[in-house]
C-alpha cells in the first residue's frame, strides 16, 4: 500500500509538471522500435530495428530517448527517469547512455541503485534483484548539455 | 507513470490497478493480452545555472514537439494453440455402434480469446496407426462429428453438443470429443484412423462462431490496431492457424465360440439310470454358443448336420417341442423343427437349423446360447 500511495502522489506531481513544461529548455522524444531477426537463404541471421507496429509477446522492443537543449543556456545535472511498463521485462545490460550513470529501481521509483547492488525481499528471503524486478531506469548524465547539444538514452525490453 | 490500457472492451487496468500490477506479477503465461496499449514516457530533470528546473516529459517520436504524448504501441494478436489426442490407444468400436468417442485437448497458447472451428475426417486407407499398431487404416467410420465437452471431462452425447470452441481464453484448455459410428461391415481388428483439424476463428462474441482469422504477415503494419501473427507450430503447416491431431478406432465384433456336448438320456435296458449309448438309446446333443467379443451377436443361426446313423427325435421335450434353447441360463424355450415352418427352426433331411427370420437369437457379450435336441440310436 505504501507503493500505491507514492504512485498516486507521483501521478499528481507529473500532471502538475505538464502545465509548466512549455517553458522548458529541453525537447525530449521517445521512440519505440522492434528488433526483428531475419534469416536469409544461406542461414545468416540479421537483426534490424523496425517500427514497433506488429508486436506480440516475446518480441523485443527498443526505446530510445532523445533530449536536445533548445535553449541558449547550458543544462546541468540532467537526469532521465523511465518507468518500465508492467507488461515489459527489461533486458539485462541493455540500458545505454553515453556519459551516464545508469541505476535501477525495484520499488516503483522510490530508490535507485546500480543493477548489481539491488536486492529484493521475497517471502522473508533477500536475494539479488533480476531484470524482471526492475520498475524504473534512471540515467544520471555526468556531463553538461550545452545549448543546442543532444544526448540519447536507450534500453531494450521484452513484451511479456 | 506506468499506464496499461486494455482495448477492445476486454477489461480495463487503469490507475490504481496499474499500480498494484507494478509488483511485477504477470498473470498470463500466454503473454500480454492482445489489444493492450503499452505506454512509455521518460521524465528528464535538469538544472540551469544551479537552479533546478521543472522536469520535462518525453514526447512520442512523430508527435509535435511539446505535446508530451506518451510513446505507445498496441500488443498484437499472437495466434498460438495446440491440439493433442488424449487417447493412448485405438478406441474400440462395434459394427454400426453409434457415438463412439475419441478424445482431444485444445489449448489456447496465444494472447487473445479465440473461437476454434473443428473438422474431423477419416484418413485414407494405409494410414499408419498413430499409436504404433501393426494394422494400418483399412476402414472408415461414419457420422464423424466433433463436440466440445461441457466441462466435466466425461463423454455425454446429451450434453456435449457444441460443435465449435467458443471463447477460449488465453492459457485455457478444453476437451474435444470426436464421436463416430462404427462401420456397417468389418471384422475384428479393422482400423479407422481419424484426424481432427482445429482452425482458429475470431473470438469476442459469445455463443457464435467468429469469422476467419487471417495472418497479417503480408498486410501493412498499423501501430494502432491489433494485428494477427500466426505462431502455431506443426499441423498442416506451421503458422497457418490450423492444428491437427490423430486418433483412431479398431473394430471389435462379437467373437463366438461353439461347443457341442453329448449326453445319453436313456437306453432300453437301463432306462434313465446310467444309460449307455446302445441301439435304442436316446442321446441329447447340446450346442453352446458363447460370445467372447465386445459386441452383441444378433441373428445367430445354429446349423447341425445330424449323423445319418442316428435319427432325429421329434417332440423330444413335449408336443411340438423338438428343440430346446435358452440364452445364458434363462427360461427354456422350444421350437418345432418338423412343422413345415422353416423360418424358426427346421429339419431338412439330416440338417437341423435353429434360428431364422421369425426366430432371432441374440447373444450379448459373455452370454451363452444353448441349443439342445435329441436323437435315437436305431435299434437296427
Amino acid at each position: 500500500m505504501k507503493i500505491l500511495t507514492t504512485l498516486m502522489v507521483l501521478m499528481m506531481v507529473s500532471s502538475t509538471h505538464a502545465l509548466a513544461q512549455q517553458q522548458g529548455h529541453l525537447d525530449v522524444t521517445t521512440s519505440v522500435q522492434k528488433e526483428e531477426v531475419t534469416v536469409d537463404e544461406s542461414g545468416q541471421s540479421e537483426t534490424k530495428l523496425v517500427e514497433a507496429n506488429t508486436v506480440v509477446p516475446g518480441d523485443r522492443v527498443i526505446y530510445t530517448i532523445t533530449f536536445r537543449n533548445t535553449s541558449e543556456e547550458t543544462a546541468e545535472n540532467v537526469v532521465i527517469t523511465n518507468p518500465i511498463a508492467e507488461s515489459l521485462t527489461y533486458v539485462a545490460g541493455s540500458a545505454f547512455g553515453p556519459g551516464a550513470i545508469i541505476e535501477f529501481s525495484v520499488d516503483g521509483g522510490q530508490t535507485y541503485a546500480l543493477a548489481e547492488e539491488l536486492t529484493v525481499t521475497e517471502d522473508g528471503e533477500t536475494r539479488s534483484a533480476h531484470p524482471g524486478d526492475f520498475t524504473h531506469i534512471r540515467w544520471a548524465m555526468q556531463n553538461e548539455l550545452a545549448a543546442g547539444a543532444q544526448g540519447t538514452a536507450r534500453f531494450a525490453a521484452v513484451l511479456d | 507513470m506506468k499506464t496499461v490500457i486494455q482495448r477492445g472492451g476486454l477489461f480495463l487496468r487503469l490507475g490504481m490497478t496499474a499500480a498494484a500490477l507494478l509488483l511485477g506479477q504477470h498473470a498470463f503465461a500466454a503473454g500480454t493480452t492482445a489489444g493492450t496499449v503499452v505506454s512509455n514516457q521518460a521524465t528528464v530533470a535538469y538544472a540551469v545555472a544551479g537552479n533546478g528546473q521543472t522536469p520535462i516529459l518525453s514526447t512520442a517520436a512523430g508527435s509535435a514537439p511539446g505535446t508530451f504524448d506518451p510513446t505507445t504501441f498496441v500488443v498484437d494478436n499472437r495466434v498460438d494453440f495446440s491440439l493433442v489426442t488424449v487417447d493412448t490407444a485405438l478406441q474400440t468400436t462395434g459394427l454400426g455402434q453409434a457415438n463412439v468417442p475419441t478424445r482431444f485437448t485444445l489449448t489456447n497458447e496465444g494472447n487473445l480469446v479465440q473461437d476454434f472451428r473443428l473438422d474431423p475426417a477419416n484418413l485414407p486407407d494405409t494410414t499408419a496407426d498413430p499409436f504404433g499398431g501393426a494394422q494400418d487404416d483399412n476402414i472408415d467410420m461414419a457420422a464423424l462429428t466433433a463436440y466440445v465437452d461441457d466441462g466435466d471431462g466425461v463423454w455425454e452425447p446429451a450434453s456435449d453438443v457444441a460443435t465449435y470452441v467458443d471463447e477460449l481464453a488465453p492459457d485455457a484448455s478444453v476437451t474435444i470429443w470426436v464421436a463416430a459410428t462404427g462401420p456397417a461391415a468389418g471384422i475384428t481388428g479393422d482400423v479407422a484412423v481419424v484426424d481432427l483439424d482445429a482452425t482458429v476463428r475470431e473470438g469476442g462474441v459469445a455463443n457464435a462462431e467468429g469469422g476467419p482469422v487471417t495472418d497479417d504477415i503480408g498486410v501493412a503494419d498499423d501501430p494502432d490496431t491489433v494485428q494477427v501473427v500466426f505462431a502455431d507450430g506443426a499441423g498442416p503447416g506451421p503458422g497457418d492457424g490450423v492444428e491437427t491431431a490423430l486418433s483412431g478406432y479398431q473394430v471389435a465384433t462379437a467373437a463366438l465360440e461353439v461347443r457341442k456336448d453329448v449326453t445319453v438320456i436313456s437306453d432300453p435296458f437301463n432306462g434313465t439310470t446310467n444309460p449307455k449309448a446302445i441301439p435304442g438309446a436316446i442321446v441329447e446333443f447340446s450346442v453352446q454358443v458363447t460370445n467372447n467379443g465386445t459386441q452383441a451377436a444378433t441373428g445367430v443361426v445354429v446349423t447341425d448336420a445330424i449323423d445319418a446313423l442316428v435319427t432325429f427325435l421329434p417332440d423330444a421335450y413335449g408336443a411340438g417341442q423338438d428343440v430346446r434353447y435358452d440364452i445364458d441360463g434363462g427360461a427354456d424355450q422350444f421350437c418345432d423343427a418338423t412343422d413345415g415352418t422353416a423360418t424358426d427352426c427346421d429339419l431338412a433331411g439330416t440338417s437341423l437349423t435353429v434360428g431364422g427370420s421369425t426366430l432371432s437369437l441374440d447373444v450379448n457379450p459373455s452370454e451363452t446360447l444353448t441349443v439342445s435336441f435329441r436323437v435315437e440310436i436305431p435299434a437296427s
